[in-house]
């Protein structure tokens, strides 16, 4: 389980928390924003415009049914092995009516689709689950559609490719390169971070400094080639770009060009850049609704000043904000703000969240980092709230710990998980939790 | 009949796109020639919001640009890096990077 798929099990939230009407009208606007209706990309592709419509509608139709299967159709228990990576079987017939006609329309295209499918395996997977060879395809969803006679048909349900969206930010007065990209690059750009290993038994006391920088974040290289190369830049970044654009296993690269294309090696987090009035301008790939998504300058400012005065959110400001704001701003609000360590380096995440068993199987249990990793990516807010469910404050303590040599981190949770309740969370960062803590508070309606 | 229609409709619609275009080249030049937006601005910001960010430079230029706190694009977050840059050109390459073909940023 990534961050990146529990954007996409988010969104297939969005969407299942839809009317019919606005499906569709976001399906429309998907389309134009990918490009579907451009005639000049029909046109270099071979396609016929209506007929690739009409496709791409039914393809992400099926996408969108298997998502809001996996979210909420199916008991917890099947749930947790699918997220674990897991393949389930199962039967056609017990299959909700609109993934059911998903398949169907499926199975009817493949070579020998000819009679009733009988039952499904799904997995979670990034590659093909039967094949040796390394797809590099993001994570999908892998299903394989049987029945009695013909072999499986094997399908996956995975995102839109990037490429499209920078095609539709080219406007027509920019510049897509620019003489400077192709200027030999000075000595010692870009900047490459040196691993040196700790000592065997380092000080407590210095061990903070001593921790070895092994990458620089995205943020560090944009302002790199504005520094260095004197070039003005503009841009708009994903939030949390260290663990996406972490570590570039980049070729030394020759010019500027060369080193802008090696971010392109990300294939969902592409970076994509052109040029205008002298400015290089840098952006990602993101939803066709992430601008919708934008929180208002003024709920920015309240939240943080909130988190600098008390650290942590109030329930009652958050059921305040949430109020206020469109389910796409809740996920905007989600990628924003679950991040956020105090002082003392503990983290404080806040989770509105399903009673995700990943998460109630960790509760006061050591953590691994990559579980930590996944636990502050968890995207799931106002997923959460739609479902009226579960209110989680949870608290990661962090501890650095010398093992065998090694800086190894180590994260605990710290706090309850609570089920079928809202909490307060003021009590959760002083450690001195309030006997209201357990009283149980009316979920609020949506 | 219909082509007749076609190119009525065509005749019809023809000054008003001429006008129109004329409208923007005029806006265009207007804002050439603004001396107000040939003065150079700088900025060193990362993740700060467009309001902030408009902030910044209408006090560095003395020129009003401001969006409302409650306008969701407002908190649209912006990295900046540059020095001396004529503010004319920041505002357009501003436009730039939060538009789409036919859905620009006005």
């Amino acid at each position: 389980m990534d961050a990146d798929f529990l954007a996409r099990l988010h969104e297939s939230a969005i969407l299942a928390a839809m009317t019919p009407e606005e499906r569709l009208r976001h399906l429309k606007e998907v389309m134009y924003v990918c490009g579907i209706d451009d005639p000049l990309f029909c046109q270099e592709q071979h396609i016929d415009p209506k007929k690739d419509a009409e496709y791409f509608a039914k393809e992400t139709h099926f996408f969108w049914c298997w998502f809001h299967l996996i979210d909420s159709g199916l008991p917890p228990d099947t749930k947790q092995l699918l997220l674990s990576g897991q393949p389930v079987t199962l039967s056609f017939n017990q299959l909700p009516s609109d993934v059911q006609q998903a398949i169907i329309w499926d199975w009817q295209t493949m070579p020998d689709g000819s009679d009733q499918p009988a039952w499904v395996t799904i997995q979670i997977a990034n590659d093909h689950p039967g094949w040796d060879t390394t797809w590099n395809v993001e994570k999908a969803i892998w299903i394989r559609i049987h029945n009695s006679t013909a072999s499986p048909a094997v399908l996956h349900a995975t995102g839109q490719s990037a490429w499209r969206w920078y095609k539709r930010w080219l406007l027509p007065e920019d510049a897509p390169s620019d003489p400077q990209e192709l200027q030999p690059l000075p000595n010692g750009f870009p900047y490459q971070p040196q691993v040196t290993p700790l000592p065997p038994n380092p000080d407590p006391k210095t061990l903070a400094k001593l921790k070895p920088v092994t990458n620089c974040t995205l943020l560090d290289r944009m302002q790199e080639i504005a520094a260095k190369l004197h070039i003005p830049l503009l841009a708009t970044l994903p939030y949390d770009p260290e663990q996406i654009y972490g570590q570039l296993t980049l070729n030394p690269p020759k010019t500027l060009a060369d080193y802008l294309q090696g971010f392109s090696t990300y294939p969902e987090k592409w970076l994509y850049h052109k040029w205008n009035s002298g400015l290089l301008l840098v952006s990602y790939p993101r939803w066709p609704l992430d601008q919708a998504a934008s929180l208002p300058e003024y709920l920015l400012q309240l939240l943080r000043k909130n988190l600098q005065q008390q650290g942590l959110f109030t329930l009652s400001l958050l059921r305040q904000l949430f109020a206020q704001m469109t389910p796409f701003q809740q996920h905007a609000f989600a990628q924003r703000f679950i991040p956020q360590a105090d002082p003392q380096g503990h983290f404080p995440v806040f989770l509105f969240m399903l009673a995700h068993p990943e998460l109630e199987s960790a509760s006061g249990m050591p953590l691994t980092p990559a579980l930590t990793l996944e636990v502050e990516n968890l995207h799931l807010p106002a997923y959460s709230a739609w479902h009226k469910e579960v209110f989680v404050a949870l608290k990661v303590s962090v501890f650095d710990r010398d093992i065998w040599g090694r800086l190894m981190r180590e994260f605990r949770l710290v706090g309850e998980t609570t089920d079928q309740r809202w909490v307060p969370l003021e009590g959760i960062l002083t450690g001195a939790v309030p006997s209201s803590f357990w009283q149980t508070e009316e979920i609020p309606q949506k | 009949m219909k082509r007749s229609i076609r190119l009525a409709l065509l005749l019809a619609i023809l000054p008003l796109a001429l006008s129109f275009a004329a409208t923007v080249q005029a806006i265009t030049t207007l804002l050439d020639n603004d001396k107000r937006l040939q003065q150079p601005v700088s900025a060193s910001v990362a993740y700060t919001s467009l309001a902030q960010f408009l902030r910044t430079f209408s006090q560095q230029a003395h020129v009003p640009l401001r969006i409302d706190p409650k306008e969701p694009y407002s908190g649209t977050e912006i990295c900046a890096f540059f020095q001396q840059q004529p503010l004319g050109n920041v505002m357009k390459a501003l436009r730039s990077l939060l538009s789409y073909q036919h859905a620009e940023w006005l």
